[in-house]
């Protein structure tokens, strides 16, 4: 299985992928750094589910949303996000992400998300 | 670990107030610091509502400040100096009366966070803050201070004009009304030098010579100002060292341009621009008092006549006698050696003052004026003449002594048929 | 960099775990409060003492008076929260926490400034921290009232540290809130700080 990790944080991504390992060790992982990158391995890879930081540069988590979405309707994006403030979690739950989850994402959260998630 | 087995002694001794109490204020604790500054002891209060003892604090605030600390698991902080936030206990100092209630500081800390305790310590911060207030106090005097000082110091920056040298001459700084003065740029002056301003000959005088002595010194001098043109100033040189014992100066200058105008004016004969009468006067008297004058080393004075003076006026009208006048002033100020001095006497007579002169030198110098006046051409009168009377100062003299003595050589010169010098004195001797 | 051993992967860690703690410090004003507010992005940086100066000078406008509070925090990770007010925010603050229509009393306002920076300060740095796997101590704060922007003494300038500069903005719109965070920390600490980031790096690589 397929999962797409974009952050800009280089440890952001360590640690969610640690504890994505933990539940589902077996997926095959690509991580991208900012939008764009992960527009690209979207199209490219098709993955299954997608964890998305909102605040990156180059492109923003909202833009790269907006096209993931265009791309798949179906698309599973999980939003990942210090930013917890209800007007940024209704933007993105708007723009067709499956759900919004503060950071930092510790074990039992990451059982909850994969819970919540269709395979 | 070691369990602490009496914290009440413990919390007892910290010096500190210590009351743990729930969300609804309701207490648990009550330690011996606070009953001893409050006078409720705590078997009366343990068990009872905060609200009972003290109606008067803002519970609202106290409740969001308890649920904060227990919500973050972390102490919150506050000043409990103001009114109403907190309990209030008065203070016994008696040496000093500017706080009649301990200020203090609280922190409310999490205690059992299930329970919804807390533990509030109550520090008594009155000393720290007594000496807050009055180092405020001195501040705001010292502020006061430097307020006038500044004023003052702007009164005298636009209207005294100082400049601060140091002790090869450079400029350290100058008040806005010295370069206003001399309509200068700030930037222009610091750094460079005085005698750059005012010549070399300004340099030596003023600063030079106090520089050098280390000593206060005063004068007048004159100086070109690109604004102004000639002007005199009075000035006031101040060596001043600093702790380190480098020496600076000041230089106070003050505009005497009129006065020393009001001056000029009481010693000028109006029409010649000559000195007068009275003015020579005061430098006969004084070359009288200066020196020990000998046969070898004497001063003569010089009394001249312009010759049938009443016939030029008579002739062509006081106008053009008073061009004769102002021709023969100008030609006798040309001709005179440097350090004479000359002063329309009165009338057509001026007189001239030589100094360092025997008899054969005083004579020559009479010579030479009279030639200079004899080649004379003035417009409309044409050639005039004039006659010369010397007499040189010899022991036993007296001012009067020695006039008399030139006037009489003149009379002698007219008699003789004018245009002539002539001395009582025999060469001679 | 090179000097402080604080790499590009040190900072990244900071930043990702402030922005933890900023979003937990929003949730936490939300929840004590009443105020929804918004963080901004907080931004890091490694300066000197001059470049503190001129940074907090750039970003706080001179011609204000402001109400500037420091918090000395203690631990393996310890340093100096400071948090700035303009005086118009922190009278609104005053005004929303006691409630009054009316302008609010200094005393009121400097009270709830301390307290809004108590919230602040024990939810940033204390979830910052937490991260790190490690304890903090806070310290009384104190306010005071200044005009203009030298939170930092001249004669400060002078002496060299390394300084690490965390600093973020917080916004409570409605409200008309706003102020800004500084937390500062300093040479030995900037080493302290390096190792505790080291561990956390270990721990999610291992």
């Amino acid at each position: 299985m397929k999962i797409l990790v974009v952050d800009d944080s280089k440890l952001a991504r360590l640690s969610l992928i640690k504890t994505l390992k933990e539940h589902e060790p077996s997926a095959e992982i690509f991580e991208a750094e900012n939008g764009l990158i992960a527009v690209e391995l979207f199209k490219n890879e098709n993955p299954r589910v997608v964890f998305l930081d909102l605040t990156m540069p180059v492109m923003d988590g909202y833009e790269a949303l907006k096209l993931i979405m265009s791309i798949d309707p179906k698309a599973q994006v999980v939003v990942v996000s210090a930013d917890i403030q209800t007007q940024a979690q209704a933007q993105v739950l708007a723009l067709g992400a499956k759900m919004m989850v503060p950071k930092p994402i510790n074990s039992d959260k990451m059982s909850d998300i994969l819970n919540r998630l269709v395979f | 670990m070691t369990t602490i087995q009496y914290p009440n002694i413990l919390l007892d001794t910290l010096e500190l107030g210590s009351i743990i109490i729930d969300e609804d204020f309701n207490v648990l604790y009550w330690n011996q610091w606070l009953e001893l500054n409050t006078g409720i002891s705590s078997v009366e209060i343990i068990g009872k509502n905060l609200s009972l003892f003290y109606p008067d604090i803002d519970y609202n605030v106290l409740k969001r400040k308890i649920r904060t600390s227990l919500r973050l698991n972390s102490p919150t902080f506050y000043d409990a100096t103001h009114h109403n936030r907190f309990i209030e206990i008065s203070r016994t100092k008696i040496t000093t009366s500017s706080l009649k209630m301990m200020q203090l500081q609280i922190t409310i800390s999490p205690y059992v966070v299930e329970e919804s305790l807390v533990m509030i310590s109550i520090y008594d911060i009155s000393d720290l803050h007594e000496l807050k207030l009055s180092l405020q106090d001195k501040i705001k005097k010292i502020d006061d201070l430097n307020r006038e000082l500044y004023q003052d110091q702007m009164i005298i920056d636009v209207n005294l004009m100082i400049v601060k040298i140091n002790d090869v001459n450079e400029i350290l700084d100058v008040t806005k009304a010295f370069i206003n003065f001399f309509g200068y740029e700030e930037t222009d002056l610091i750094g460079s030098s005085l005698s750059d301003m005012f010549g070399e000959d300004f340099n030596k005088r003023m600063t030079r010579e106090p520089i050098d002595a280390q000593t206060k010194w005063s004068g007048e001098i004159k100086v070109h100002s690109d604004l102004k043109g000639a002007v005199w100033l009075d000035a006031v040189v101040t060596p001043i060292s600093d702790v380190d014992g480098n020496l600076s100066y000041t230089v106070i200058f003050h505009d005497i341009t009129d006065k020393k105008r009001l001056e000029l004016l009481s010693i000028t004969d109006p029409l010649t621009k000559l000195n007068n009468r009275h003015w020579f006067n005061e430098m006969y008297q004084n070359i009288f008092m200066r020196r020990h004058w000998t046969a070898k080393n004497s001063f003569a004075v010089i009394i001249a006549d312009i010759d049938h003076f009443k016939k030029i006026n008579d002739k062509f009208g006081h106008l053009i006698g008073d061009k004769a006048l102002i021709n023969v002033a100008q030609i006798l100020s040309e001709t005179i050696r440097n350090g004479d001095l000359l002063a329309r006497w009165g009338g057509e007579e001026f007189v001239i003052l030589l100094s360092n002169v025997d008899l054969y030198q005083a004579l020559h110098v009479a010579e030479k004026l009279r030639l200079a006046v004899e080649k004379l051409n003035i417009e409309e009168i044409g050639k005039v003449t004039a006659s010369f009377g010397v007499a040189v100062f010899v022991n036993g003299d007296n001012q009067e002594s020695l006039l008399t003595r030139a006037d009489n050589a003149l009379y002698k010169a007219k008699e003789k048929g004018r245009n002539r010098t002539e001395s009582l004195e025999n060469l001679s001797k | 960099m090179v000097e402080s051993g604080f790499s590009e992967d040190h900072l990244d860690v900071l930043k990702e775990l402030m922005n933890i703690a900023v979003g937990n410090a929003t949730a936490s004003i939300a929840d004590l409060l009443q105020t929804f507010g918004t963080m901004h992005i907080p931004q890091i940086m490694i300066s000197d003492m001059v470049g503190l100066d001129a940074y907090i000078k750039n970003a706080i406008p001179e011609e204000k008076q402001y109400y500037i509070t420091k918090q000395l925090f203690g631990g393996i990770f310890s340093g100096e929260f400071l948090f700035v007010i303009c005086e118009n925010s922190a009278i609104n603050l005053g005004r929303h926490l006691y409630d009054v229509n009316q302008n609010p009393t200094d005393e009121d306002i400097h009270d709830a400034v301390i307290e809004l920076t108590n919230i602040l300060s024990a939810t940033i740095i204390s979830r910052l921290t937490e991260e790190l796997n490690t304890k903090v101590q806070f310290f009384v704060p104190s306010t005071e009232r200044i005009v203009g922007n030298s939170i930092i003494g001249q004669d400060e300038l002078l002496n060299y540290h390394k300084i690490i500069i965390i600093s973020t903005e917080m916004v409570f719109e409605d409200q008309q809130i706003g102020g800004k965070i500084f937390i500062l920390t300093k040479d030995e600490m900037i080493k302290k700080l390096k190792a505790l980031i080291d561990q956390k790096l270990e721990e999610l690589y291992a």
